[in-house]
């Protein structure tokens, strides 16, 4: 048997962990019909991963300093353009900047292959932190896999949280 | 002790596992020399993707075991070799299992080539497939090949049967051999070496999903370790050592130097250890195609017409999604699904096809899946694409694209066609970057023919057509590039033939210039073919071995 490695060094900043929970709801977003990426605990997801080391996989150092500047130059776009940090950006404006980036159109940063490998590492570690075995700390309770019908159907109708 | 072998089997993958059970048959000690460790069907519990799929933890690390690539503006890029396995068993531990035969069409293809510019360099195979049947034959019986060979639309012997039934048939089958037969595609159940029902003292497959580019943990797949080359070692006369890295054949060279015979091997069993020698009159190689070129050149094998690495070939490919809005999703549950492919459906109908001025072309056939089922959530929603110029989906377009899936059926079917060689299309040994081991690694160059991508195209609109005439919509199409940093449908670089003065290895797989010295994975191959190379390559290991 393989063996998870729990994590040893936390990485993440809790300012910046709010910033990836609000990216990662853009790029999955939530409805009545469907569970998104803060249903499933996603950003808890990517704290976990980014406090691993290379022994589980060796991209994860390399990430860690991605994330660090990444986070920063989009950060400062954030307030350039809305006067106000990520996490507190209304959707069709976070919407607006992710695209911006995905498209290397922000400026800011490196050049634009540089935001366009950021906005894809980004996008692909959402949809891990939606999609991959409850164990790595996303799909809280297997709620998306519940609802995507995995990994043997029927897929289930979604209830979201009624607030309190 | 002297240890004395009679063979020295470098590899124990799909060709080296079926060298060592042919042999040891015969009455042969051989030695299989393994790079890597051996795998247990526990070691890939728990069923993880993100570990096994995400994490890449059965292939070489890209950065440090990479290939180089030369692409074709000539950049230097680091290919991530996703198909190769260095452990006991080889790629076989993470192959799909497909096992549809090469048959007349691929031993025989010039005639399919003629006036097709820059096609020069494609030859016929210098044995028939009438020849190989038998081979096929055997090998699908050791391997434990499941399907229904009567109904085959690949040329079987009148009469012969597969040991075990076909695989469950997916919700979407009989819609989709409807469709796919009202177009002329040939829709037909394919050979796989998977177990449909408990067979060999190991388990009918519990379709877990876990299939291509994992590790089976159930042992219902085969491999190399637990079929051929678990009835080696029980013979007795076949021993297996791991961590043993061959880094080149040893051989003595003839009196003008162009010609030798081999002594045995050279390998090492830890970075930097010391060089270890073992002896045998013959060694044979099976470490996939360009380790294999690549070996070659390591060792410097005599090649005074500059063949060795040249004709490498990949496989034309192409992959296309549809959903069909007036299907409900085919998984309503709570039966599992088939997750392996579908029930191992079939196209045969493009393997040769007439072009517009009616001549008869070669072409290649179609693996169908269905994309929801059969392809694990991670791999398939990370390239998420709602048509040809909506792809790598993100909010709403991701969810739209995620309603989709788990509410309508669809499908997906994977193209692989026949490829123009090239002779410039080759494996060198890189002068840079080097492996764990301080050896060179390879350097490989690719560009696909204008036909290859033409081919691509043309396949995968025939069957969109089909598709959409069923009443599906396309929601991606990747068509054949130019460019080819590594694909697992991998062969040549070794060419077999007759002529010495045309080709690497002879008619037995023998180097025409090293006595002693055979090759057995797909390098031989003289031309790419157009079907999954795998029972091609071991019924070719049957056949070379019988008679060594």
């Amino acid at each position: 048997m393989w063996t998870y490695k729990r994590p040893s060094g936390p990485f993440l900043t809790p300012n910046e962990k709010k910033q990836v929970s609000a990216l990662f709801e853009a790029i999955l977003p939530g409805s009545s019909t469907n569970p998104g990426a803060t249903d499933a605990g996603a950003a808890d997801y990517l704290e976990l991963l980014l406090a691993m080391d290379e022994s589980e996989y060796y991209e994860i150092p390399k990430w860690k300093l991605l994330y660090r500047d990444g986070l920063d130059m989009l950060s400062k776009q954030s307030f350039a353009k809305y006067g106000r940090p990520v996490d507190e950006l209304k959707s069709d404006e976070l919407t607006n900047l992710l695209a911006a980036l995905s498209d290397g159109a922000l400026q800011g940063f490196p050049n634009a292959d540089w935001q366009k490998n950021f906005f894809s590492i980004v996008r692909g570690h959402c949809i891990e932190g939606c999609f991959s075995d409850p164990r790595w700390g996303g799909n809280h309770k297997g709620v998306i896999w519940a609802w995507y019908g995995y990994p043997n159907g029927p897929s289930r109708p979604w209830k979201p949280k009624t607030e309190a | 002790m002297a240890e004395q072998w009679d063979a020295i089997i470098v590899g124990s993958g799909a060709g080296g596992g079926t060298a060592a059970h042919v042999l040891t048959k015969r009455g042969w000690n051989v030695l299989v020399l393994e790079r890597g460790q051996a795998k247990t069907a526990e070691d890939f519990l728990p069923f993880d993707e993100l570990h096994f799929w995400g994490h890449k933890s059965l292939i070489p690390h890209i950065t440090s075991d990479p290939m180089v690539y030369i692409d074709p503006t000539g950049k230097r890029v680091l290919s991530e070799r996703w198909w190769e396995v260095n452990a006991v068993g080889g790629s076989t531990m993470i192959w799909d299992a497909n096992f549809p035969r090469y048959t007349d069409e691929d031993f025989a293809v010039k005639q399919y080539m003629k006036d097709v510019p820059n096609s020069d360099d494609m030859v016929d195979w210098p044995w028939t497939y009438d020849e190989f049947i038998p081979y096929f034959e055997k090998a699908e019986w050791d391997w434990c090949v499941s399907g229904d060979a009567q109904r085959s639309e690949e040329r079987m012997r009148p009469g012969y049967q597969y040991p075990m039934p076909p695989l469950k048939p997916h919700a979407s089958t009989d819609f989709l051999v409807s469709a796919f037969t009202s177009a002329r595609l040939k829709p037909y159940f394919g050979a796989r070496a998977i177990n449909s029902e408990d067979y060999d003292s190991r388990p009918a497959c519990p379709f877990c999903g876990f299939c291509q580019l994992f590790g089976c943990a159930v042992n219902c797949r085969s491999n190399s370790a637990n079929t051929v080359l678990r009835s080696a070692v029980s013979t007795g006369r076949c021993e297996v050592r791991t961590s043993h890295y061959v880094t080149r054949v040893d051989f003595e060279r003839g009196k003008n130097g162009s010609s030798g015979k081999v002594k045995g091997v050279i390998c090492v069993t830890r970075p930097g250890g010391p060089e270890i020698f073992l002896a045998a009159p013959r060694v044979i190689v099976s470490v996939q195609t360009i380790q294999s070129a690549r070996l070659f050149l390591l060792s410097q094998i005599p090649d005074a017409d500059k063949l060795i690495g040249h004709f490498l070939t990949y496989h034309t490919k192409g992959e296309a999604h549809f959903t069909f809005k007036a299907k409900p999703v085919w998984d309503k549950g709570p039966a599992y699904q088939p997750k392996t492919a579908v029930g191992s459906l079939q196209l045969r109908g493009m393997y040769t096809y007439a072009d517009k001025d009616g001549v008869r072309r070669k072409g290649g056939k179609f693996s169908v899946y269905d994309p929801y089922t059969c392809i694990t959530p991670l791999h398939l929603i990370k390239s998420a694409s709602l048509g040809k110029l909506r792809t790598n989906l993100w909010g709403k377009d991701l969810v739209e694209y995620l309603h989709e899936l788990r509410s309508q059926g669809g499908v997906s079917v994977s193209f692989t066609g026949e490829a123009i060689s090239k002779y410039e299309n080759r494996v060198e040994l890189d002068d840079q970057v080097k492996d764990p081991w301080g050896v060179p690694v390879a350097r490989t160059y690719y560009r696909h023919d204008k036909w290859d991508q033409d081919l691509s195209r043309l396949a995968l609109d025939t069957v969109s057509d089909a598709v959409t005439n069923a009443g599906g919509e396309l929601r991606r199409y990747e068509a054949q590039g130019e460019a080819n940093p590594g694909y697992g449908h991998v062969h040549g670089a070794l060419r077999a033939g007759k002529d010495p003065a045309k080709s690497v290895l002879d008619e037995n797989c023998q180097s025409h210039s090293v006595k002693g010295l055979y090759v057995l994975d797909a390098a031989f191959m003289p031309t790419a073919g157009a079907s999954n190379p795998s029972i091609t390559l071991i019924a070719n290991a049957y056949r070379v071995c019988e008679t060594m």
